[in-house]
């Protein structure tokens, strides 16, 4: 049993993962969108109508993201939080920078 | 020797120059044609005088067409065609009201035309096949050229308008001008020109110097050709003929008029047609009906083609051809098999309609067509043996109807779903099952883990997430966009059945659907970011997280690994590529018994390719490690997602495959009145009608069909991988599981299947030594296969589930299989081993 408890004991890392899969998702769920959304408008307004989607669409991520972490800044300083994790950054170590890189704020930083 | 008047050596193999001929000063007539002469036009021949006509086409002759012809004043006819002569029209030509027939068609003339306006006896012009630039504009004048019946320009480069002043003439009968580079509409002066017979305007932009070409090789029409086709043109009273593909035109067929009753021949291919094909057309039967590649919606009507029509007139033509046939043949000696069945074979019809988005049930009128093509990316229903398609259809073959494809392996699932549903509930109705059942409720609380045991909490954790939020998104499909789907597919559909794709987001057009889809679909995702982040929020508090790798270890390891990783990226990407590669081109080249064998071969692949030989080749890298879950994540959702949506943007003909290979050229006929006997006076005493082909090489014009054929191609694969991995995987390993424990110790079968089971499922006896704490850890469990297949299923539900609903829910139902599955397996190796008393963990 303990062996199979560490072999799930990889799973501990969920947060970055799950965070990782879920912009993974989000990012190809918006270029497969772009898809069906340009082709949706193109076949009513034709190409030169409909062009903008194939650029906003596939940065759709991006704005979700930026969201994303907007709310979770203002919902952290809304607790109170913000000054204990920078407090946290300042004396911890390198593994909350990666934290920084590899998520969105508004999962990792819980 | 002044008393020759004819010089007549056509027909034979002569070699050599065009012989001097300036001693026969009473010659009118020179004809050489169909010989091997080779030379120049000799300039010398302008002293003959009183020469009316020359004939020297299709021979190998070069040079230019000399200059001191302008002193011949009483040429009436030039046929020069078929040969190699360079240089340009000389102006002259338009300065003789005596010529009647100018032939310079199929030789390699540049520069521009003369006006021809002088030319008032002019009958027939042909300069087709040259390289000739410039406006046609002012080379033709209606009003002066009273006689004028034939203009064929087609393949040069004729730039500006078509010229509408020409199309006044009420004695034009044939206008060929395909191939060239003109711009604008199709001139409603066209119907001003009441004695046409033949209007030839294929490809009107499309000579290779002026188009807008990919690197591929095809080219776009880039709207140098706009508008639609004038309605007018279908009733002009002597119209035979009418080709206008390769255009780009948009609009519809007319509806409600009276089609002439003596066209025979519609040929609008490549172009952006859309509406309904008017009753008119589809009642009536019709010698050549090219309408395919276009976006004519709608049905076919069940009496298609059954209009009684006579088609007297074309038979009189085709008999006329073949008089023609044997009067040359007892003119000339020579043989010539006159067959009257080639009266069948050119009355033999063709329809084309593929490329269209037509549905519903096809008509049987079509069946007896043999030069028939219908089928092709129309969405037409049939029985389940197709026996009521087009047998003689050129893509029956790979057919498939409505969505069959997608059908026949949701009702598969379906009623294994219903099969199972039933089996549990008679199962728990049985006492002796009771305890089954007892047991795998312990075995699945078991997996739930204890504080004491925080890896197996972690993967209760996560399967908990995978499966909430499966239902989770699946529920919102089910409230949100199965109506929309519906709702967006009866009032914004491109086809009038759609079938099982009326549930989905495919095959849709419009501002408003565009609107819905981009609103419903980034709510989608919204709420998808929410309820993670709430997820993790809530995992967060209850402090279940471990410490994150840091960065420099993760990118020194990635340093280390690069070699490995970008071989183990190039062998994924090849393989998968590759096998999506065939796939498609199975669905869409080759026949619909070999694309269901080629489905199921995919839905096994993309289980174990993503499960087991990515997962191996991982592992045997060093990439098993937790911090490269992601990038196994990220590996299958390629697989899974990216690669066959590029795949079939490649290979599919709705997609971009005519932009990289460019298709085809689309070669056509039409019938002219051709002059074949020349009386004395040089007038042209007998007319025969004589068919001539015609080609271009068609544009590449976007459906904006490309993300519905990346559903209709890929959802039936996706029901068959929902029922491996919900049904046949866990029968499978039942199966095998009773096998092994049925089997003898020591015997062939139980050692072959205790390398090929898991050690979760056989639990393996445990010796004191391998269960010390000083022994070295074993693994029985890969939870990184576990969560890449969660995300993978989680993906697939996020894209072509969320864009056709049906798919939702199978693959909904497999991550909750899937996740119970696992859940029950865990519990019982956790049940089977806390039991044992030498267990160091316990």
């Amino acid at each position: 049993v303990s062996d199979i408890d560490a072999d799930m004991a990889e799973l501990g890392s969920l947060p970055v993962v799950l965070t990782n899969a879920l912009w993974m998702v989000v990012t190809i769920s918006c270029w497969f969108y772009t898809l069906f959304l340009f082709d949706t408008l193109g076949d009513a307004v034709g190409f030169d109508g409909a062009y903008w989607v194939l650029i906003v669409m596939p940065l759709m991520p991006v704005v979700l993201y930026f969201a994303a972490a907007v709310i979770s800044v203002r919902s952290l300083g809304a607790d109170g939080r913000v000054g204990a994790i920078e407090k946290d950054k300042e004396g911890s170590s390198e593994g909350v920078e990666m934290c920084d890189v590899v998520s969105n704020p508004v999962f990792a930083e819980l | 020797m002044y008393w020759v008047y004819q010089a007549e050596f056509q027909y034979n193999d002569f070699t050599g120059p065009i012989p001097r001929f300036t001693e026969l000063s009473s010659l009118d007539a020179i004809a050489m044609s169909d010989n091997y002469l080779t030379g120049t036009l000799a300039a010398d021949i302008s002293q003959l005088t009183v020469l009316g006509r020359m004939h020297v086409e299709s021979n190998y002759i070069t040079g230019t067409i000399p200059e001191d012809w302008s002193d011949l004043q009483y040429v009436a006819n030039y046929f020069l065609s078929d040969n190699l002569l360079t240089g340009t029209l000389p102006a002259y030509f338009g300065q003789r009201s005596s010529i009647a027939f100018l032939y310079v068609d199929q030789n390699m003339l540049t520069g521009t035309l003369p006006s021809l306006a002088n030319a008032t006896n002019l009958v027939v012009f042909k300069a087709s096949t040259n390289r000739l630039v410039g406006s046609l504009s002012d080379v033709f004048d209606a009003a002066g050229q009273a006689f004028l019946t034939t203009v064929v320009v087609g393949d040069n480069q004729f730039t500006g308008s078509l010229p509408e002043g020409l199309f006044t003439s009420e004695s034009l009968q044939v206008f060929v001008a395909h191939s060239n580079c003109f711009h604008g509409s199709i001139p409603a002066a066209l119907c001003r020109a009441t004695g046409l017979s033949a209007l030839v305007l294929d490809g009107l932009s499309s000579a290779k110097q002026c188009r807008d070409q990919y690197l591929t090789g095809s080219y776009r029409i880039s709207g140098k050709i706009y508008g639609s086709i004038p309605a007018c043109l279908f009733q002009l009273p002597n119209v035979t003929s009418l080709h206008l593909s390769g255009n780009g035109l948009t609009g519809s067929l007319p509806d409600n008029v009276d089609i002439t009753q003596t066209l025979y021949d519609i040929t609008v291919s490549h172009n952006v047609l859309t509406g309904a094909i008017p009753r008119q057309i589809q009642e009536r039967p019709w010698l050549t009906l090219d309408l395919s590649y276009n976006r004519f919606s709608g049905t076919l009507r069940s009496d298609f083609g059954t209009q009684s029509y006579n088609f007297s007139h074309i038979v009189a033509q085709i008999l006329k051809e073949e008089d023609w046939l044997k009067y040359w043949q007892n003119l000339t000696g020579l043989f010539v098999d006159v067959n009257r069945s080639r009266l069948t074979i050119d009355l033999a019809p063709t329809v084309l309609l593929v490329n269209n988005r037509l549905s519903g049930r096809i008509p049987g009128a079509l069946h007896a067509i043999h030069d028939v093509s219908v089928l092709g990316t129309n969405l037409f229903t049939c029985k389940i043996d197709g026996s009521d398609l087009p047998p003689y259809d050129s893509g029956l073959a790979n057919f498939q109807c409505g969505s069959s494809a997608f059908d026949v392996p949701y009702y598969l699932w379906l009623s294994v779903c219903t099969m199972v549903g039933v089996c549990a509930y008679v199962m728990s109705r049985r006492e002796q099952a009771a305890a089954a059942v007892e047991r795998t409720q312990l075995w699945f609380a078991r997996s739930r883990g204890d504080a004491a045991t925080p890896g197996l909490a972690a993967f209760t954790d996560w399967t908990d997430f995978a499966s909430t939020a499966a239902v989770a998104i699946f529920g919102w499909i089910i409230l949100a966009l199965i109506p929309v789907c519906l709702t967006l597919s009866t009032e914004y559909g491109n086809f009038t059945y759609e079938y099982a794709w009326s549930l989905s987001a495919a095959f849709l057009s419009g501002t408003v659907p565009f609107a819905v889809e981009f609103i419903v679909w980034t709510t989608t995702l919204s709420l998808l970011c929410a309820g993670t982040a709430l997820y993790q929020r809530r995992t967060a508090t209850h402090g279940g997280t471990n410490p994150l790798p840091a960065l420099p270890e993760v990118l020194s390891v990635v340093e280390n690994e690069l070699l490995v990783f970008t071989l183990y990226a190039t062998m994924d990407v090849a393989v998968v590529v590759s096998v999506n590669i065939a796939y498609v081109y199975i669905a869409v080249y080759k026949s619909s018994g070999l694309l269901t064998m080629m489905q199921v071969f995919m839905s096994f692949f993309k289980v174990l390719w993503t499960h087991v030989c990515t997962s191996r080749a991982l592992r045997q890298s060093c990439f098993s490690q937790a911090d490269y879950l992601s990038l196994q994540i990220f590996v299958a959702l390629l697989n899974n997602i990216v690669i066959p949506c590029c795949v079939v943007a490649v290979v599919s003909p709705n997609c971009f495959y005519d932009a990289l290979v460019p298709a085809p050229a689309v070669h056509s006929s039409y019938v002219t009145p051709e002059c074949k006997v020349f009386g004395y006076n040089l007038d042209c005493m007998l007319y025969f009608p004589q068919r001539y082909g015609t080609f271009f090489e068609p544009p590449f014009i976007y459906s904006y069909q490309c993300s519905s054929s990346m559903i209709t191609y890929y959802a039936p694969t996706f029901v068959n991988m929902c029922l491996i991995s919900s049904f046949v995987s866990p029968t499978a390993q039942l199966s095998l599981l009773w096998v092994y424990n049925a089997s003898p110790r020591g015997g062939i079968a139980r050692r072959v299947l205790e390398v090929v089971l898991p050690p979760l499922l056989r639990l393996p006896t445990l010796s004191a030594e391998s269960s010390s704490p000083a022994a070295p850890r074993r693994s029985f469990y890969n939870v990184n296969t576990l969560v890449t297949s969660m995300v993978s299923f989680l993906g697939i539900l996020m894209t072509y589930g969320v864009v056709f609903p049906p798919l939702a829910a199978a693959v909904t139902a497999t991550v909750l299989c899937v996740s119970v599955a696992e859940r029950v397996k865990v519990g019982r190796f956790v049940d089977a081993y806390s039991a044992l008393p030498l267990t160091a963990a316990q």
